[in-house]
């Protein structure tokens, strides 16, 4: 997900662009009476990624399997209750039991479902256009506290080496048969961590001396990244998700 | 002659547990300089680093940048931070931001630069280090040695007049280490004072125009490098070998080999012409 951002045809776009279009969309999924909005969302943000962030088609659908499947599997035990038959359809368990449908719920269920993929959808393709570094670049316009941003930059840059000193030590471990039976596993899965604790503490007193050493104050403070707006796009952008909004408030419910 | 720009006096050092890491060090950089601090791992050297540019505070001595003594306050700290830069061992520890430019931006920002002054510094020092095309990419996907130059550019876009670098040779393979030095190059023909530590003799002996040698805290040797012959063939008392140009160049005085008057060759590449041009006088010997 991390190198799709970086590498997408969406990249230079300026952030608040791609933000603005994300949140009209995800609102419009939010707000709509009607399931086919949201689905109409999933639909155009699977089109945008695909088509105009050229995001290749099998990356898209590995970021997508985990929430959606998840998505699905919650949707399903919402439509199915357990209980005394009263739907349209239902399958005995026996004594008196069985597992059945009632038409508001599987109403609920299609509602919801769709619902949360149209969100999900549009959160996925922000986080897949976008870096995480010019998305704490909007939070800084946005004028959320320093201290909250500092956080953010400095964890999000700490996660990535944290990540590979790990990988190093299980590589390490790995090789010394660290892994080879449950046991070791665990063992080794357990000295792990606490060395990586331990290294954190080394390195965080690393870089703070580095930090001082490069005249850091009481804030982080760096250059501010230049976009390039375009006003065509944005205006597409918004008008597409304004669209999909007023669809989502006029649209009845009913289906 | 202008006095040195950095200097330490009687400079010492305890960590808080009480382990002396320096003991009374007198040492002076001259301005635009290449030293060399040469030194067994724990001999000080990152210590000392840490207290030329103010992020220690000695607890005996004191450290004068420009001939003034350092001032621990705010705007004193300030001030030799922004002259005095260092490049630190690791390279993930140096830089704060995944982003390449936030990253470079972070020290020159913090001198306060209007953000068209620091705009225009981080674009130079990214074509100084040739990272221009690796901008875009976030820091977690850069090599080691593109890393380190990422370092050495956030140091340049803050223009230091004292550039130290803590084993900056460290991990590079053949090719980054030529490049490095390139580099130094440039950026010694601007002026630029830079102060080293490295394991390596042969680097010291190949690169530098002063050496300063550290045992356990204490400074044991410091010369110039028309002393370099003289002095380092005593540096295997403190744990160094001689020079591998020296030991050939005995090997070849051995054999009756002469390399002829000149000064004595301090590269492998300058001893390698010397041997060149040397050869011609040579009689072959018959076995």
């Amino acid at each position: 997900m991390d190198d799709l951002a970086y590498a997408n045809r969406l990249r230079r776009v300026h952030p608040a662009e791609k933000a603005i279009f994300a949140i009209l969309c995800l609102m419009a999924s939010l707000l709509a009476r009607s399931p086919i909005v949201p689905l109409l969302v999933l639909l155009v943000m699977s089109l945008v990624a695909l088509g105009v962030a050229r995001i290749p088609f099998g990356a898209w659908l590995r970021i997508s399997l985990l929430p959606v499947g998840f998505l699905l599997v919650g949707g399903l035990s919402l439509a199915v209750d357990i209980g005394t038959p009263q739907g349209a359809w239902s399958l005995p368990l026996g004594r008196g039991l069985s597992l059945c449908t009632t038409p508001q719920g599987l109403r609920l269920a299609v509602h919801v479902t769709a619902r949360s993929l149209g969100c999900t959808a549009a959160m996925l393709f922000l986080a897949a256009t976008t870096p995480l570094t010019d998305l704490i670049q909007l939070l800084r316009w946005g004028r959320v506290p320093d201290f909250v941003i500092e956080m953010l930059t400095i964890s999000y840059r700490a996660l990535f080496i944290l990540l590979e000193t790990a990988g190093q030590m299980q590589r390490a471990q790995a090789s010394r048969l660290g892994y080879s039976s449950f046991r070791t596993s665990l063992r080794s899965l357990g000295q792990m961590v606490s060395h990586l604790f331990g290294r954190s503490l080394q390195r965080a007193d690393l870089a703070w001396n580095a930090m001082l050493s490069r005249g850091y104050g009481e804030v982080l403070c760096v250059l501010p990244p230049e976009y390039r707006v375009s006003p065509g796009r944005a205006l597409a952008g918004a008008g597409v998700g304004l669209g999909l909004l007023l669809l989502a408030l006029f649209l009845p419910g009913g289906w | 002659m202008t006095g040195p720009i950095l200097e330490a006096r009687a400079l010492s050092f305890r960590y808080p547990g009480g382990v002396r890491a320096l003991d009374g060090l007198d040492l002076a950089f001259a301005p635009g300089s290449r030293n060399v601090v040469l030194g067994a791992n724990g001999a000080g050297k990152s210590t000392l680093f840490m207290l030329l540019n103010g992020v220690l505070r000695p607890s005996g001595g004191q450290v004068f940048l420009n001939g003034e003594a350092l001032d621990y306050g705010r705007a004193g700290l300030r001030k030799v931070r922004s002259k005095v830069g260092i490049l630190f061992q690791d390279p993930d520890a140096q830089l704060v931001s995944a982003d390449l430019r936030e990253d470079i931006s972070f020290g020159p920002m913090n001198l306060g630069l209007d953000v068209a002054t620091v705009r225009r510094r981080v674009e130079k020092a990214l074509v100084d280090t040739h990272l221009e095309d690796l901008a875009d990419r976030p820091v977690h996907a850069l090599s080691y040695g593109q890393k380190r130059r990422a370092g050495i550019a956030g140091l340049l876009a803050m223009e230091p007049e004292v550039l130290i670098l803590d084993e900056p040779t460290a991990g590079l393979d053949h090719r980054a280490q030529g490049e490095f030095f390139e580099l130094l190059d440039t950026l010694r023909a601007d002026g630029l004072t830079v102060i080293l530590s490295t394991h390596s003799i042969d680097l010291a002996y190949a690169w530098a125009d002063r050496a300063f040698v550290l045992e356990r805290g204490r400074l044991v040797a410091s010369c110039h490098a028309h002393e370099f012959p003289e002095v380092f063939p005593t540096l295997p008392r403190f744990g160094f070998g001689l020079p591998r140009v020296i030991e050939l160049q005995q090997a070849l005085a051995s054999c009756g080999l002469s390399l002829g008057d000149g000064p004595p060759p301090r590269d492998h590449a300058g001893l390698l012409r010397a041997i060149g041009d040397a050869s011609l006088s040579w009689e072959y010997i018959e076995e």
